[in-house]
C-alpha cells in the first residue's frame, strides 16, 4: 500500500504530502509524474514527482486541492494509504550541460520545474530561476528552487515576496545580462504562451512542462492529446515535456477547456 | 419448435439504473431452450466457435438439469464463461443448424452458456482441484489483465505454468472493467471469474505499468521466460473530421473509461466539470458506440448515433439495437458527418452529416455507398463521442528494443504463432490486431498460450541437448 509517510499544509488549499513508494521511487527521473488514486470512488490525479528520497524509499506530491478527488488526497492522514500510486510516468527530461539555463515557474507550475532545476544542476548547469505567483500563499518550493540556482528571481504580483511584478519584469534584465541558451518553462496554458511572446526574438530552445490531462496516465484514453509540429501525440505518454515551437497551444487550450464548466 | 426467450428489465427501471439490463433465463425457459437442440452428429456450432466450446455437450446437460456439469463441459474450453455468456457475439449461433429461413432462429447458446454460469458457479470449485498438480518451474509473465491476457493466462496454467498478470490499473479486467458498462457487464461477474482464474494458482499484480513501473529487462531478471504483451487497443491518434479538436468532443474510451473508473456510475453526472452536454451524437458502429449511446441516454440525454453504412453493417447484435432504440437512442444511418461547427467559445454545437446511398458509379454491379448530392443538413449538438477510431496500444514498444511495430501501430507478430520480433515476446489481442472481437481475442489468447508452452518445451529441449 501507498502510505502517508508526511504531510503539511505549505499555502493555500497547498498541500506536500509524502508516499511510501520504493518501486516509484527507485525508478524515477527527472520530469516524470505519477497518477494517484485516494480511493475507490475518486478520480486519477495526475501529479508531478517534486521530489525523491531513496532512502526513506519515498515520493513528494505537491497538488492544489482544486477537485473532489484532490480533496480527498489531502485529507489522507499519516499513517493512511492511498488506493493507487501509478508511475513513474512519462518521459524524463533531457539533462545535459548545456551551459546557462533559465528556469521559469509559476505558482503549482514550481512543483514540476524542481527536480529539472536539480538535475540541471548537478551536472554542471548555471541555473537562473524566475519564479512567478499572485501571491506568497500561492507559491511553492521557493527555497529548495533557490539552492538549486545560481541566481533566482521572486516576482509576486501584490509583492508580498519577492518582487512587486510579473515574471515578463525580470525576464528582459536576465537576457540583458547573460547569454541563455536554454529555457524551461512551468505553469498555467496564459503565463506559458504569455512567456513565449516575449522570448521568442531571444531564438533560444525552449521546453514547456505540460501538466497532462490524462485518466489513465499511459495513453488509453486520449485525454491528453497534444498536437506537436501538427501530429497527435499523447501528453503522458510523449510528454510531459515538449518543445514549445512545435506544440499547438490553440488546440490545448481547447482540449484543456473542454473539462472545464 | 421455436422459442425465443429476451428477458430484458422493464423500460422504465433500465434506463434510470446501471443494473444489468438483460436478465439470464427462468430454469424452465432454459431447459425449453435446450431441448430445441437436434444434437448433431456433426455439430456446427463446435465448429463457428472460434474456442471450440463442446455446445451440445453443455446443452444435453442443461437439459438434464446438470447446471453444475454444463459449466464444467464448457470450462474445458472456455474460462470466461459468465463473461462469454453477456458479451459475445455468438458466432456458434450464426452457425447452428437451425439459422435458417426453415427451421428459424437458431440455439440462443450465449444465453444457455450465461445460464450455466449463473446457475452453476456457486459450486463450481467442487469440481475441479484449484492448484494444477503438475507444476513446473517455468515462469510466464503477461502484461495486462484484458481477455487475451486472462485467457492466455488460464490456459498456461492449467499447462503448468507459473503465471503472473501484470496489470497498469488498480483493479484487474482490462477492457472489461474500464471499457464496457455496468448494464452490460456487471463487475460483479468480472470480479467471479477473476477470482477463478485466480483460484487456479495465476498471480495478479496492480497498479504496475510494464516498461514504466517494471520494465522487460526487470522482468527477464525475475526469472519470467516469456513475455506476453496483452495490451489491447487505445484511443487512435487522428481525428479525421474538421472541428474534432473542439470542445467537448471526446473519444468513446475516455467517456467509457470516466463512467467506468468510479464504482459509482451516477457520479459521471454530478461531476463538476459538466463533463456531457444534453445533445449527444456518437460516431460510430461498433459495439463500443452503442455502449456510449446506450450509457448516456442513462443521463436523461438526447443521443444521436451517426453512421455512414447501413444498419446491417453494425458490429453489433439485432437485441442491442432494439434494446438502445427502445431506450431512446435515435440511430442516423446512411448519413457521414463530414464537419463539427463551432460557438464563440470554440465548442462544438453542431454537426455537418450528408446522406449517403448506394450507387454503381462505374456501371458494373460495384454498388458502393456514396454521398448524395444536395443532402447536407446539420444535427444540433454540444457533445461529441468518437467511437469509430481505434488503434492498438503498442505503447511499450518505445520501451522494448527490437520490438517491430507495423504502420498502423499494432506489434508485429509471425502470422499464427504470436511470436514478434523479440525472441522471448509474444503478443496477443487488440495489441496485434485492434479489429478483432471479444471471441476472438479469446481464442487468440488460447492459441498464444499453446504457443508459448511449445516455445518453452522446444527452449528447455535445447538447453537440456546443450549441457
Amino acid at each position: 500500500m501507498y502510505e502517508i509517510i508526511s504531510k503539511q499544509v505549505i499555502g493555500n488549499d497547498l498541500r506536500r504530502i509524502e508516499i511510501y513508494a520504493p518501486v516509484i521511487c527507485s525508478k524515477a527521473k527527472p520530469g516524470q509524474f505519477v497518477v494517484v488514486m485516494p480511493d475507490e470512488k475518486s478520480f486519477r490525479i495526475a501529479l508531478a514527482i517534486a521530489e525523491i528520497n531513496a532512502t526513506k524509499e519515498t515520493i513528494t506530491l505537491i497538488f492544489k486541492e482544486d477537485s473532489i478527488s484532490a480533496k480527498k488526497l489531502g485529507n489522507l492522514w499519516i499513517g493512511d494509504s492511498a488506493l493507487a500510486v501509478l508511475g513513474p510516468l512519462g518521459v524524463p527530461s533531457e539533462i545535459d550541460e548545456f551551459g546557462n539555463v533559465l528556469c521559469i515557474g509559476h505558482e503549482i507550475g514550481v512543483v514540476s520545474l524542481l527536480p529539472v532545476c536539480r538535475a540541471l544542476h548537478k551536472v554542471g548547469n548555471k541555473v537562473i530561476s524566475v519564479l512567478g505567483t499572485e501571491t506568497k500563499r500561492n507559491l511553492c518550493l521557493e527555497p529548495q528552487i533557490h539552492l538549486c540556482s545560481q541566481k533566482s528571481y521572486v516576482m509576486s504580483e501584490d509583492g508580498s515576496t519577492g518582487k512587486r511584478g510579473y515574471i515578463s519584469d525580470a525576464l528582459s534584465k536576465i537576457f540583458e545580462e547573460q547569454e541563455i541558451n536554454r529555457i524551461y518553462i512551468s505553469g498555467p496554458l496564459a503565463v506559458i504562451q504569455e512567456v513565449l511572446t516575449i522570448i521568442r526574438d531571444q531564438n533560444v530552445m525552449t521546453r514547456v512542462l505540460i501538466n497532462p490531462l490524462t485518466i489513465d496516465g499511459f495513453g488509453i484514453c486520449g485525454s491528453d492529446m497534444i498536437k506537436i509540429d501538427d501530429q497527435y501525440k499523447f501528453v503522458s505518454v510523449d510528454g510531459p515535456e515538449f518543445d514549445a515551437s512545435q506544440i499547438d497551444f490553440k488546440f490545448l487550450e481547447k482540449r484543456e477547456k473542454s473539462f472545464k464548466k | 419448435m421455436k422459442h425465443i426467450f429476451e428477458n430484458i428489465q422493464p423500460l422504465t427501471k433500465r434506463i434510470k439504473s446501471f443494473c444489468e439490463a438483460f436478465l439470464g433465463l427462468k430454469k424452465n425457459q432454459a431447459v425449453l431452450e435446450a431441448q430445441r437442440c437436434p444434437q448433431c452428429s456433426q455439430p456446427t456450432c463446435i465448429e463457428g466457435c472460434p474456442l471450440g466450446v463442446d455446445v451440445p455437450g453443455f446443452v444435453r446437460a442443461l437439459r438434464e438439469k446438470e447446471n453444475l456439469k454444463a459449466l464444467h463441459r464448457i470450462r474445458e474450453q472456455n474460462s470466461l464463461a459468465g463473461i462469454c455468456g453477456r458479451i459475445c457475439s455468438a458466432p456458434c449461433q450464426k452457425a447452428c443448424i437451425l439459422n435458417n429461413e426453415k427451421n428459424g432462429e437458431p440455439i440462443n447458446i450465449k444465453m444457455l452458456e450465461r445460464f450455466a454460469f449463473d446457475h452453476g458457479r456457486s459450486r463450481i470449485r467442487q469440481l475441479f482441484n484449484a492448484e494444477s498438480s503438475n507444476r513446473n518451474n517455468h515462469k510466464v509473465a503477461i502484461v495486462g489483465s484484458g481477455p487475451s491476457g486472462l485467457m492466455a493466462a488460464s490456459v498456461l496454467v492449467e499447462l503448468g505454468y507459473k503465471v503472473k498478470i501484470f496489470e497498469a490499473f488498480y483493479l484487474p479486467g482490462g477492457i472489461l472493467r474500464y471499457g464496457i458498462p455496468e448494464f452490460k457487464l456487471p463487475k460483479k461477474v468480472l470480479d467471479e471469474e477473476i477470482a477463478y482464474i485466480e483460484s487456479l494458482g495465476v498471480e495478479i499484480e496492480t497498479n504496475c505499468l510494464v516498461g514504466k513501473t517494471q520494465t522487460i529487462l526487470d522482468l527477464r531478471n525475475r526469472g519470467y521466460e516469456v513475455i506476453l504483451l496483452a495490451m489491447g487497443s487505445s484511443a487512435a491518434k487522428t481525428l479525421d473530421i474538421k472541428g474534432s479538436d473542439l470542445k467537448r468532443v471526446y473519444f468513446a474510451q475516455e467517456f467509457l473509461m470516466r463512467l467506468n473508473l468510479t464504482n459509482d456510475s451516477q457520479s459521471i453526472a454530478i461531476q463538476p466539470s459538466g463533463f456531457l452536454g444534453d445533445k449527444i451524437i456518437i460516431i460510430g458502429s461498433n459495439a463500443m458506440a452503442v455502449d456510449c449511446a446506450r450509457a448516456a441516454i442513462r443521463f436523461n440525454k438526447k443521443v444521436v448515433v451517426v453512421y455512414p453504412q447501413t444498419e446491417a453493417d453494425m458490429d453489433v447484435s439485432n437485441v442491442e439495437l432494439k434494446c438502445a432504440r427502445e431506450e431512446g437512442v435515435q440511430f442516423e444511418v446512411l448519413v457521414n458527418p463530414v464537419e463539427m461547427l463551432s460557438d464563440e467559445d470554440d465548442s462544438v454545437k453542431a454537426v455537418r452529416c450528408v446522406r449517403m446511398d448506394f450507387a454503381d458509379k462505374d456501371g458494373k454491379g460495384s454498388w458502393k455507398v456514396v454521398p448524395v448530392k444536395n443532402s447536407e443538413f446539420l444535427i444540433e449538438a454540444d457533445t461529441v463521442i468518437l467511437s469509430d477510431k481505434v488503434i492498438s496500444n503498442s505503447l511499450i514498444a518505445k520501451d522494448i528494443e527490437g520490438l517491430k511495430i507495423n504502420r498502423d501501430s499494432s506489434v508485429w507478430v509471425k502470422k499464427d504463432q504470436y511470436a514478434t520480433s523479440v525472441d522471448d515476446i509474444f503478443a496477443v489481442g487488440g495489441v496485434v490486431d485492434a479489429s478483432s472481437s471479444f471471441i476472438e481475442v479469446l481464442s487468440q489468447g488460447k492459441k498464444a498460450a499453446e504457443k508459448i508452452d511449445s516455445y518453452i518445451q522446444e527452449k528447455s529441449k535445447n538447453d537440456k541437448a546443450d549441457i
